[in-house]
């Protein structure tokens, strides 16, 4: 157990004999790992459909059925739980054969505790690895359906900006449109800033994140950074703002604003993620530009209502 | 020339093995390169083109690990065999973790070698088939996001769909406001004549498990009762259609159908992901529906103003 008292992982071992159970347990309890065992595989597939397991590690040969069927049966009914097979008949066949079917890695018995407890580690990260890649893709398609299910320009914005937060699970977000008539960048919406924070001013888009206008690319500003680069470093550094990375919101060639995202730690995106945050930026461009087709239609509609004659408004809503 | 099979790139310091891979596999009319060097094989690589690498495991100078690895750092896609001999129970698993896909073990029958690879070929397909689906995707989503005017929204959809799913035709139906008949608003890949047939029933079986948001396959529409107009479909050469619902906020707001020529069956996944596609355009229909709407209002509100003034004699 670690200082919370929370195990480790979960895992399972199938094995059908009591010594190897014994020795398996005593090395990876010793590492904060809770462990459970069967000895038959059915009655592990009874166990993991009760329970969700971290890790399973299995035999190869048993009296029942053979640790290859557990491997099968794993990798398609359980797919975000890793399987590792271990083996006293270790070979070439059922080594490959085992990763075939999904298996993570294979490992000859006997083994000492430092290999067990190293293969049991490189498979549970393996395993994190997948289920956060699921999560995020979850995450990341829930967000598009969300910003595509609207063409009200404001929930666009918010729904823009509250997608992106959680995505990434950072401390906010916002949009700033970019405001030609006068070259300032003007936030749009917000979500995790403070009222304080907000009210510090327009940005002009010519100073600010110029970067941005000249490279069409992200910027990521540190906190080491801030007083050469942002309008008012202060204001970011009260706010517990470590870090900000700007997005180009571009549509065709032209550059609509900015997805501004706001991490109280100094956060690294990787590649992937900022292959995600681009994705969703051109995204959100079309969105935002469906949404303000909409909203420059409907304004239209307000402008004409007012500029309608007494009589003939009068008569319009007696037809309504 | 008959197109090849595939292109095979077959890696061993054993001239002998060389020689044998390649007469079995050319006379299965696969393209066949060999190397005995793994920088000889990288090199080769890079002429493209490549379905499959089959290498040995244990050679001299860079070994077969080394030379798998950075092949799939050149083409993530090759499919890669290993010849597992002499190999360890160790080097075995090293190059599944690389990313082999499958091993053969010498001595091998030229049976052994041609199931193999056809199988190795198979999953490769579906594999790359998978993935053109996702791009395509991707492309024709943004382009669908990128208007607000319903008849482009609904042409994109029903071209997009028969390039995505590789299939003869598709019709995208819209429910009148009784919600008792689909008409055609769009169509792809069918003569005038098959989609002018008339309307569909939404209360015939088809239509019917369509409208209660259900995907509906039919593998023979010249003989399946659920067919609304089997002839007409005959004439068209249609085999099967594949039906599913558009479906907005839990409501069905119609279907999207696509037809092929020849008999198929359509994978769970291409199944799922028509389904998808479904659910993903409906917003998109929704979308250039209200724009219209909003359209239509202004465009009502200005007449009236200009009727008002015109009766008025000021224009």
């Amino acid at each position: 157990m670690n200082a919370t008292g929370e195990p480790k992982a979960t895992i399972l071992v199938i094995d059908d004999e009591q010594i190897v159970h014994e020795s398996v347990r005593r090395i990876l309890e010793e590492e904060g790992y809770k462990i459970d065992g069967a000895m038959r595989v059915d009655q592990a597939l009874d166990r993991l459909a009760e329970h969700s397991y971290d890790i399973v590690l299995t035999d190869l040969m048993m009296p029942d059925r053979s640790g290859m069927e557990a491997v099968q049966a794993i990798a398609r009914d359980h797919p975000l739980t890793g399987v590792v097979m271990f083996t006293g008949f270790a070979t070439v066949d059922s080594a490959v054969e085992s990763m075939k079917l999904g298996a993570l890695d294979y490992l000859p018995k006997p083994f000492t505790p430092e290999e067990l407890t190293e293969v049991t580690e490189r498979a549970l990260e393996k395993v994190r690895r997948k289920r956060h890649d699921k999560e995020i893709e979850k995450l990341y398609s829930d967000a598009e359906t969300a910003i595509k299910s609207s063409l009200d320009l404001q929930e666009v914005l918010r729904l823009i900006c509250t997608s992106v937060a959680s995505l990434f699970k950072v401390k906010g977000a916002s949009v700033l449109i970019h405001r030609k008539k006068d070259q300032v960048l003007e936030m749009a919406s917000q979500h995790g800033l403070s009222d304080e924070y907000l009210q510090k001013g327009v940005l002009d888009s010519q100073r600010s994140v110029s970067e941005i206008f000249l490279s069409e690319h992200p910027v990521l500003i540190e906190e080491v950074n801030f007083d050469s680069s942002l309008h008012y470093p202060e204001k970011a550094r009260q706010e517990g703002i470590a870090s900000i990375l700007s997005i180009p919101l571009k549509l065709n060639k032209t550059i609509l604003g900015v997805l501004r995202i706001y991490s109280a730690e100094t956060r690294v995106f990787d590649d992937e993620e900022m292959g995600l945050l681009m994705k969703f930026a051109d995204q959100g461009a079309l969105a935002l530009e469906n949404a303000m087709a909409y909203e420059n239609v409907r304004r239209d509609i307000d402008g004409l209502k007012k500029n309608i004659p007494g009589p003939l408004a009068r008569k319009m809503e007696g037809r309504d | 020339m008959e197109k090849k099979k595939g292109k095979i790139l077959v890696l061993d310091d054993e001239k002998i093995v060389l020689d044998s891979v390649s007469r079995i596999l050319e006379d299965e009319d696969y393209r066949i390169k060999t190397c005995r060097k793994g920088e000889e094989a990288l090199e080769t690589l890079k002429e493209g083109g490549f379905d499959i690498l089959i290498t040995d495991l244990k050679m001299p100078g860079m070994d077969g690990l080394q030379a798998m690895e950075a092949m799939l750092e050149i083409d993530p896609d090759l499919s890669v065999i290993m010849f597992t001999a002499y190999s360890t129970v160790d080097s075995a698993v090293k190059a599944m973790k690389l990313g082999a896909v499958d091993y053969i073990r010498k001595p091998f029958t030229p049976d052994q070698l041609t199931g193999l690879v056809e199988k190795v070929m198979i999953d490769r397909k579906v594999r790359l088939e998978k993935r053109y689906r996702e791009d395509t995707f991707a492309e024709i989503k943004n382009a669908i996001s990128s208007t607000l005017n319903l008849k482009e929204v609904l042409d994109l959809i029903v071209q997009g769909v028969v390039k995505v799913m590789k299939v003869k035709g598709s019709t995208l139906s819209l429910l009148d406001k009784n919600r008792d008949k689909l008409r055609v608003f769009a169509y792809h890949g069918l003569s005038r004549n098959y989609v002018d047939k008339g309307p569909l029933d939404s209360s015939k079986s088809l239509s019917e498990t369509t409208m209660n948001g259900k995907q509906v396959w039919i593998e023979d529409a010249s003989t399946d009762p659920r067919v609304q107009y089997p002839t007409e479909a005959m004439r068209e050469e249609i085999a099967s259609i594949l039906s599913v619902p558009l479906i907005v906020r839990n409501k069905v707001i119609g279907a999207l159908r696509v037809y092929t020529s020849e008999p198929r069956r359509f994978s769970e996944e291409e199944a799922r992901f028509l389904f998808g596609f479904a659910e993903q355009v409906a917003l998109a229909i929704e979308n250039a529906r209200s724009y219209e709407d909003v359209k239509d209002e202004y465009e009502a509100l200005r007449d009236d103003l200009w009727d008002y003034f015109d009766k008025d004699g000021w224009v």
